[in-house]
């Protein structure tokens, strides 16, 4: 492996875990957890090997003292009070730093001499113990954990490629209890033979822990290539078949709550009966039932995460590009079937027919394969959540207020592009939470609230969507301020009446803000046009709910995937263009007198009693169409948030499934394209993308 | 009995200048005390190089004795099967 590609190794791992960490580390400021603190130092474990081996000699020199702190409240020696916790948060931050901020980094100001004096004051010294790697008996029987052997014999020259055999058989003997440690020297010279430049020592060793294999073969991971590295799951040898069986069968939700007596072994056969019927979560049942709390299902669903991370469940890292391409590859597919469905309809109808008969069952399978495809790029919206820990922890404390982060629906599967992209609208929407929802802890007190705030993530699927609330239990949306700032920027007459949600999209509009004084969190009006242009990119739509001193729900729905969508294909001329159907509200034929220009807003039409504006697509797109007369096209009424447009077709053509295509730069300057689709003669057809568009036609 | 201070950075960089001195000593010398202290952890090439010498003062009927090492090198070195 060339030392680049280590280092990218190194990096993008190093990225997750110091995500992970962070998180990790504001939980346990809410509390000490053995699993939890013994996650932190594996991390920290792990990253202080790889840094040293992918380059990053300072990383690793420093998280040595890191390493000792995070060992020392392992043992109890050290209490984790909000003092330390800073401190450790501190170190990982400038770990983040000295690996990500790249050549270009400057003196960080004596930050880390900083650091190493502060984390030397908890150990006592400037070196810590690490951890245990002593020789133990095989305990009797230990639910959960599993046996790793290693044979390991490296290359003699292996010390020119920067690699210390020992540092790796450190790693791995650190995963958790030695059971069985031999050294090989039989390859070793007399003192007077010897190279001391060579590598001579083999190892036969066998950890005992309750880390996945993917953990071990991590330790391994730089030299596996080019070194003889046996690693194999003895589980079997130590543990008996009971065991083994017992930690399987704990993977199923059911099995977890049976064995924690929240239902019985019969009431579960009952329940998994109801489930089969009902295509529902078996938690969801259960809570609808009675017999559990969402509480007890949400920590029964931790529950079997650890355990599937335990016994490392078969996965494997595959990049996005490739499912990516996967799902390019079966849109071909696709076009191809639309292909032979044409030829069916020119071939004799017995010939036809057979053929059609053939197509509908590749059809079906095409589309099992599809969702299959789909499932892999789903990813659980929880590792998103958590990194907001840190973030309100800190927002929170900068100004002065008490708050906690409540998360829900981790497991909740997004497309693995629509959590890349939730991210920034989240932060900004937790941001505003903490900066004018949750009231100072005093004020709170006064209106007889806790004087703790609480912000609440939540996420579910509901009706073939996705939904993400950011909620608190602060002050709420003035509707009187925002109808006072409305009015003032001429968005409202005085005396017109409005819904309370058509008031409240207000907060959405670009330079809105009802805060007396801006903030170094928000108060700008700026953010929250971003919040819901992001959320439209992402085809979704968000909406408010608020009560004044109760707090405000921001709600956002998202589709499932961004790969595939529900599409109405429209001619205009010889062009097909596809109209997400969930934008569309309506199909209409207006008539001329519904049609009028205004000056400077272009053609509008008149929709159920509201002024629309209008498009033609054959003007937009600079193209030649059938139908240029109003009264003998189609409009097609597409909304985006709160807003409304109309669409001048010749005609519609069908409604479909769409593949999305993306068009790289080509067509980047027209925000009135999201994406393109390949249709079954062939034939490119354009994705309005219709927030794009109606910004377009507003900025022409 | 020839005591030896290992250098704080004694490593793969240095072990040949930790090799050679041990072999100039070795001229005169079986038995050996290798002082570890202000070391704080050694690469498997500084431990081959003791495992390589425990062998040789062994096989001459002297002894090779470790002094003054952290916790973290006496591990490392009980790794390495030198304990």
């Amino acid at each position: 492996m060339k030392a680049t590609s280590i280092k990218d190794v190194f990096l993008n791992e190093a990225r997750e875990i110091l995500s992970s960490v962070e998180s990790d580390l504001v939980l346990l400021e809410q509390g000490a957890d053995a699993d939890l603190l013994n996650r932190i130092f594996r991390c920290a474990h792990t990253l202080k090997g790889s840094s040293a081996m992918a380059g990053f000699g300072e990383v690793s020199e420093f998280m040595h003292g890191l390493e000792s702190v995070l060992d020392r409240l392992r043992s109890e020696s050290l209490k984790a009070d909000d003092r330390l916790i800073d401190l450790l948060l501190g170190s990982f931050d400038w770990v983040k730093l000295a690996l990500f901020s790249g050549e270009g980094r400057k003196e960080d100001g004596g930050l880390k001499q900083h650091l190493v004096d502060s984390l030397s004051g908890f150990t006592g010294d400037a070196v810590g113990p690490c951890n245990s790697g002593d020789v133990q008996e095989p305990e009797a029987k230990d639910e959960g954990c599993r046996y790793y052997r290693v044979r390991a014999r490296f290359r003699e020259n292996i010390f020119e490629s920067g690699i210390d055999p020992l540092s790796i058989i450190e790693d791995f003997l650190s995963l958790g209890s030695v059971v069985d440690l031999q050294v090989d020297h039989s390859a070793m010279p007399e003192f007077e033979d010897l190279d001391p430049e060579k590598c001579y020592l083999g190892w036969n060793a066998t950890v005992r822990t309750r880390l996945p294999m993917r953990k071990v073969e991590e330790s391994f991971l730089f030299v596996r290539d080019d070194n003889e590295i046996v690693i194999e799951d003895a589980t079997g040898e130590y543990v008996d078949e009971f065991e083994e069986e017992s930690i399987l069968e704990d993977r199923k939700i059911g099995d977890i709550l049976v064995r924690k007596g929240i239902v019985s072994r019969r009431e579960l056969e009952d329940l998994l009966q109801a489930q089969e019927n009902r295509n529902r979560k078996l938690g969801d049942i259960v809570v609808e039932k009675g017999l559990a709390t969402e509480g007890d299902i949400r920590i029964a669903l931790q529950e079997q995460e650890r355990i599937r991370t335990k016994i490392g469940i078969g996965t494997v890292r595959v990049d996005t590009k490739k499912l990516d391409s996967l799902m390019n590859l079966l849109g071909e597919i696709v076009i191809g079937q639309s292909g032979l469905a044409r030829i069916a309809e020119d071939l004799p109808e017995e010939q036809g027919q057979r053929l059609k008969n053939a197509l509908y069952g590749l059809e079906r399978t095409t589309r099992e394969f599809q969702e299959q495809i789909m499932s892999i790029r789903m990813i659980p919206i929880g590792p998103t959540f958590d990194q907001f820990r840190r973030f309100v922890r800190d927002a929170a404390r900068d100004h002065g207020k008490e708050i906690r982060l409540e998360i829900f629906g981790e497991e909740t599967e997004l497309d693995k592009t629509v959590i890349e992209k939730i991210g920034d609208p989240l932060k900004h929407m937790i941001r505003n939470a903490v900066d004018h929802g949750i009231e100072p802890p005093d004020e709170r007190v006064v209106a007889g609230k806790e004087r703790e705030g609480l912000i609440r993530l939540n996420a579910y699927h509901q009706e073939g969507n996705v939904y993400i609330e950011v909620s608190d239990d602060g002050r709420g949306l003035s509707r009187n301020k925002i109808r006072e700032k409305a009015v003032s920027l001429g968005l409202l007459k005085p005396d017109e009446e409005v819904t309370d949600d058509f008031l409240y999209s207000f907060v959405f509009t670009p330079g809105f803000t009802t805060a007396e004084t801006a903030g170094d969190l928000s108060g700008r009006g700026v953010g929250m046009d971003v919040v819901k242009t992001n959320i439209a990119t992402l085809r979704g739509s968000v909406e408010i709910e608020t009560g004044e001193g109760i707090g405000t729900t921001f709600r956002i729905k998202l589709p499932l995937t961004l790969a595939i969508i529900e599409g109405m294909l429209v001619r205009s001329g010889q062009n097909v263009f596809i109209v997400p159907l969930l934008s569309i509200i309506e199909c209409i034929r207006p008539g001329k007198e519904e049609i009028d220009t205004v000056e400077g807003r272009g053609e509008l039409i008149m929709v159920r009693g509201s002024y629309v504006p209008l498009v033609r697509l054959y003007t937009y797109f600079g193209i030649e169409a059938e139908v240029r007369e109003i009264g003998e096209a189609l409009v097609v009424i597409a909304e985006s948030g709160r807003d409304r447009l109309g669409i001048m077709v010749d005609e519609i053509v069908g409604q479909q499934q769409i593949v999305i295509k993306s068009l790289g730069g080509r067509v980047s300057t027209t925000r009135a394209v999201s994406g393109a689709a390949i249709l079954g003669d062939g034939r490119v057809a354009l994705i309005l993308d219709i927030h794009g568009l109606m910004s377009e036609i507003a900025s022409c | 009995m020839k005591t030896i201070k290992i250098q704080e950075d004694c490593g793969i960089k240095k072990i040949g200048e930790f090799y050679d001195e041990i072999m100039l000593a070795m001229e005169n010398e079986d038995s050996f005390v290798l002082d570890f202290s202000g070391v704080r952890r050694v690469d498997l090439s500084v431990a081959q190089v003791v495992k390589a010498l425990r062998r040789y003062c062994e096989y001459k009927g002297g002894i090779c004795e470790i002094r003054n090492a952290s916790e973290e090198t006496a591990r490392l070195l009980s790794y390495a099967g030198i304990h």
